[in-house]
């Protein structure tokens, strides 16, 4: 979903396409950044040139030499993501892997390095039709007795690829770079999390693992409106103007580890200099239920010490307060049908369902706290839900919006005041899976997962009311049908709901059918 | 009776500059631009929000404006170039959600009430302005199906539709569709029409518009505006912005081509036109216009229906826009349009059912048409009835609307 703008070299007609009024012609352009932030260039594609052909119905719309031009997510695929490999993730020591070069700079086939577990070897790509391809054994690479999780990275001149060795249970993390943005994936067998070390420490990707989707991946073929489309991110509210500021914060550290409750990053980032303004992220990904949780923190720096040389004006209290707005912003791609996707909430406790046409802001918005601090998200034509549970005790205002791509989900809280030396944040917790349910009595979300003895594990998160006495939920998996109790857990997030139920001899393709404490599951389009 | 004395014209020209990374110049550096711009040609050139907004100065004669478009814009377009961008006269952009206007200020007027008065008569005909202006189909990654989304939109509130005053309670106002603006120049302001990406149409536009509203000076006018009156003004803006020069027009109670009504408008205001030392036979684009039933955005629509990708969408778009004349040669090349059909109740019922999701706030159904309160609510009393919509009271007392059926 990334492109190209490049400037313009030359532009060169061809012949006329028969039967039509299109002309071809060849374009050779130098790649200046990458849309939609304009980002820049991964190092591989800086001084190079490439060309596209295209058809024209007027060359005065593609320009000449010094002009701009966008190249396609499709066309430019092959410059951002030149160096792949099958496969994507090696879980087999014996496994052979294949890489293939769609472009290099070089005329002829190029060497590659590839690196693991102190090891390396090196071989020539060959040409095979349009792309040149290699192989090499993993084998040659991992050893049996030390080798852990980690991974192979591939060099091919200033091309890298790491590709993700997992050779541990169903569960961990690794270092990933996607079309050169550096990536932490934790993985279990509910869910693999891509968080990225840009945007404060975005997540860049939630794979539900059972059936295999991405909940955040938005439109292939698409150039996204927003830099922060595809991707769920924190953000700061500003005043009066927008305060982009954990946009541009680059993750400076982070590492993972395994915790008693799952796989954990933190994420650090310096937000702003002047102010001090640091931010960390800690995602967990849990083991018990299929939940992602996470706390944002921001921390002021102290105070500066007062410049004897330079004497300060007299401040009022009111002078020392910096208003701080924070958010939550999940832009998941819409339907498109008819109906097209909503989102449900609780307002004076009324179930509400909403399908925005164009953005809730202001007076609506204003008014709308997400009581119980759940909001539900249904794209019902695609059987793709996510919840949101933030904490009860301080719920966020509900922001939505529908874009022409995307329903984006934008939670916020109002500004609070603090102080250099202070601390603020939120936190939690996102579910996502292939069923759903929800009343004014709460709501509640499901994915499956295989299990590594055979058969299959039905999770359940749910956030239900306080005063509620029942937890009972019924599941039904490929006609077997099984009664269970939900427990509670408090995270930072506040309660969570959930159970997981194993059906040893189902598939992950049976029919799933779900009630918990008589919210009934969504229906399916 | 003549309100306007003596009789002059300009446009408010507002033009975006796109550099090379077809990112829209912010105002911190088009501020050089302008002030160049200014000290070199003698003209008010100012800004808008990330766009230069040039003052076509005062100007009593079509070929004085027309003179002073080509000199400006030549001008302008090599001090971009000096600093890669080309100036992007559209009244959208695929990728942003940005408006732009060229507005027509006529003057020279003095007598404020009647320009109230005006104002109220003039409703009648700015979506005529409307339709020859409509230049914003491409917005915000969306293309079509409103030929104007500026005009559909308010143009973000600087456009809206003509409340008739009265001069003895009327208050200033700013930004409606029409309205006298004696705080600045002394002149009756159009604020309808979509910036012109075309420089012949905009000096023809401009003329026209002056001339018409010298014309509408002329006349004895009480202000007053009947509900049926109002209505029509309503439905035509709403036909206008959707259907461009297509659109058929509900005028005297009847069904009318736009075309045939600017046809009918230019004859009526032929003496006022000659006092702008010109005739009907020069408006060789608002003619042809007319004629084949296009306007602006059907050009950029055409262009838009050979990318699929909004951001290479922008740059073809760019590109061709800054041969000045694209649309004069797209006019000269292209097939009539069909026109669009009369507008019917239905039509009504379902614009106002579009705005209409789950759990929509009862208020966000008037940004459908616009329609006055009493109006509107007849509309959605009306989906109710027909069980084309819910409509519930909240706790708080809040209305909420949805489509049933969902």
């Amino acid at each position: 979903m990334n492109a190209i703008i490049g400037r313009i070299e030359r532009a060169t007609l061809l012949a006329p396409v028969p039967e039509s009024t299109l002309t071809s012609c060849v374009i050779s352009l130098a790649p200046v950044a990458v849309l939609p932030d304009l980002r820049p260039l991964p190092d591989w594609l800086k001084d190079q040139k490439v060309t596209v052909t295209r058809t024209v119905a007027d060359m005065r719309e593609i320009g000449g030499a010094g002009d701009s031009i966008v190249l396609t997510v499709a066309e430019s695929a092959r410059y951002l993501t030149p160096l792949t490999a099958m496969p994507e993730i090696v879980s087999d020591p014996n496994t052979e892997i294949r890489l293939t070069l769609s472009w290099n700079s070089s005329e002829k086939p190029p060497e590659y390095t590839a690196k693991s577990s102190g090891r390396e070897v090196t071989g020539q790509f060959e040409a095979s039709g349009d792309i040149l391809t290699a192989a090499f054994p993993a084998r040659s690479l991992l050893r049996d007795a030390v080798t852990r999780d980690g991974a192979i990275v591939v060099n091919v001149d200033k091309i890298k690829l790491a590709i993700p060795v997992v050779l541990s249970a169903d569960s961990g993390s690794t270092k990933l770079t996607i079309q050169g943005d550096e990536r932490h994936r934790l993985w279990n067998g509910w869910y693999a999390l891509d968080i990225t070390s840009r945007l404060g420490g975005a997540a860049a990707s939630l794979i539900e693992k059972g059936r295999g989707i991405d909940h955040l991946a938005f439109a292939n073929d698409k150039i996204p409106a927003n830099a922060y489309d595809g991707f769920h991110v924190d953000r700061l509210i500003g005043a009066w103007d927008p305060d982009d500021r954990l946009k541009g914060a680059e993750g400076k550290s982070a590492g993972s580890r395994r915790t008693s409750v799952g796989q954990r990053l933190v994420v650090e980032s310096l937000v702003d200099e002047g102010t001090s303004l640091r931010s960390q992220v800690n995602y967990t990904l849990h083991d018990a239920l299929p939940l992602v949780s996470y706390d944002r923190e921001f921390h002021i720096g102290p105070a500066k010490p007062p410049d004897d040389k330079k004497p300060a004006k007299p401040k009022s209290p009111v002078e020392e307060l910096i208003a701080l707005g924070m958010g939550f912003r999940t832009a998941t791609r819409r339907d498109g049908t008819s109906p097209d996707s909503r989102v449900f909430a609780i307002h004076k406790g009324v179930l509400r369902g909403i399908r925005p046409i164009g953005e809730i802001r202001g007076y609506a918005s204003e008014l709308f706290e997400l009581e119980h601090g759940w909001i539900l998200t249904e794209h019902r034509a695609r059987r793709e839900w996510m919840l949101h549970l933030c904490d009860p005790a301080s719920p966020p205002r509900l922001g939505l919006n529908m874009s022409h791509y995307s329903l984006i989900v934008e939670p916020y809280w109002y500004s609070q005041p603090v102080k250099a030396g202070d601390s603020t944040g939120f936190s939690l917790a996102i579910a996502v899976g292939e069923a759903a349910g929800a009343t004014a009595h709460g709501a509640w979300i499901a994915a499956r997962r295989a299990l590594p003895t055979g058969g299959v594990a039905v999770g359940i998160v749910a956030r239900l009311r306080p005063d509620s006495d029942g937890r009972a939920a019924m599941v039904s998996l490929g006609g077997v049908d099984r009664e269970c109790e939900l427990s509670e857990r408090v995270y930072n997030c506040g309660p969570v709901h959930g159970v997981v139920v194993e059906f040893p001899d189902a598939s992950l393709d049976d029919e799933l059918c779900i009630n918990v404490d008589g919210i009934e599951e969504r229906k399916v389009l | 009776m003549n309100t306007f004395s003596p009789r002059t014209f300009s446009s408010d020209w507002e033009i975006a500059v796109l550099n090379r990374k077809n990112v829209v110049t912010d105002n911190d550096h088009l501020a050089g631009l302008q002030g160049q711009l200014r000290a070199e040609t003698g003209l008010p050139v100012q800004m808008d929000w990330n766009s230069i907004e040039v003052g076509l100065g005062v100007n009593r004669s079509l070929d004085q404006i027309w003179n002073r478009i080509v000199d400006f814009t030549d001008r302008a377009t090599s001090l971009a170039a000096m600093y890669e961008c080309d100036l992007m006269p559209s009244a959208s952009n695929p990728v942003e959600r940005y408006f732009n206007a060229a507005h027509v200020h006529v003057g020279t007027m003095h007598d404020e009430s009647a320009g109230v008065r005006l104002e109220a008569a003039l409703a009648r005909y700015t979506p005529v302005f409307a339709a020859l202006g409509a230049n914003s189909a491409l917005w915000n990654f969306e293309a079509g199906p409103w030929k104007s989304w500026r005009v559909s939109k308010l143009a973000n509130g600087c456009t809206t539709p003509i409340s008739p005053r009265s001069p003895h309670t009327a208050q200033v106002t700013w930004g409606g569709d029409a309205s006298p603006k004696l705080f600045g120049a002394p002149t009756l302001e159009v604020r309808i029409t979509d910036c012109a990406s075309s420089r012949r149409l905009l000096a023809e536009l401009a003329t026209f518009t002056a001339a018409f509203v010298h014309h509408l000076g002329t006349k004895d006018i009480s202000g007053d505006v009947s509900q049926t009156e109002y209505m029509e003004y309503i439905n035509n803006r709403w036909l206008a912005s959707r259907y461009g020069m297509q659109a058929t027009f509900q005028w005297d109670g009847a069904p009318k081509l736009v075309g045939d009504i600017v046809r009918e408008m230019l004859d009526e205001c032929a003496e006022a036109l000659a006092e702008l030392k010109t005739t009907v036979s020069e408006f060789r684009v608002l003619n042809q216009m007319a004629d084949k039933r296009i306007c602006q955005a059907d050009f950029a629509l055409d262009i838009a229906s050979r990318y699929d990708e909004p951001y290479c969408l922008l740059g073809a778009y760019a590109k061709r826009l800054r041969d000045w004349d694209a649309f004069d040669e797209y006019l000269d090349n292209a097939a009539a349009l069909e026109p669009a059909a009369a507008l019917t109740h239905d039509d009504v019922l379902r614009a106002h059912e579009a705005h209409i999701g789950e759990g929509t706030p009862f208020y966000a159904s008037r940004v459908a048409m616009f329609y006055p309160p009493s109006e509107a609510d007849n509309v959605l009393d009306e989906l109710v009835e027909a069980g084309r919509i819910e409509r519930k009271v909240m706790p708080d007392g809040g209305i909420i609307l949805s489509r049933t059926g969902q």
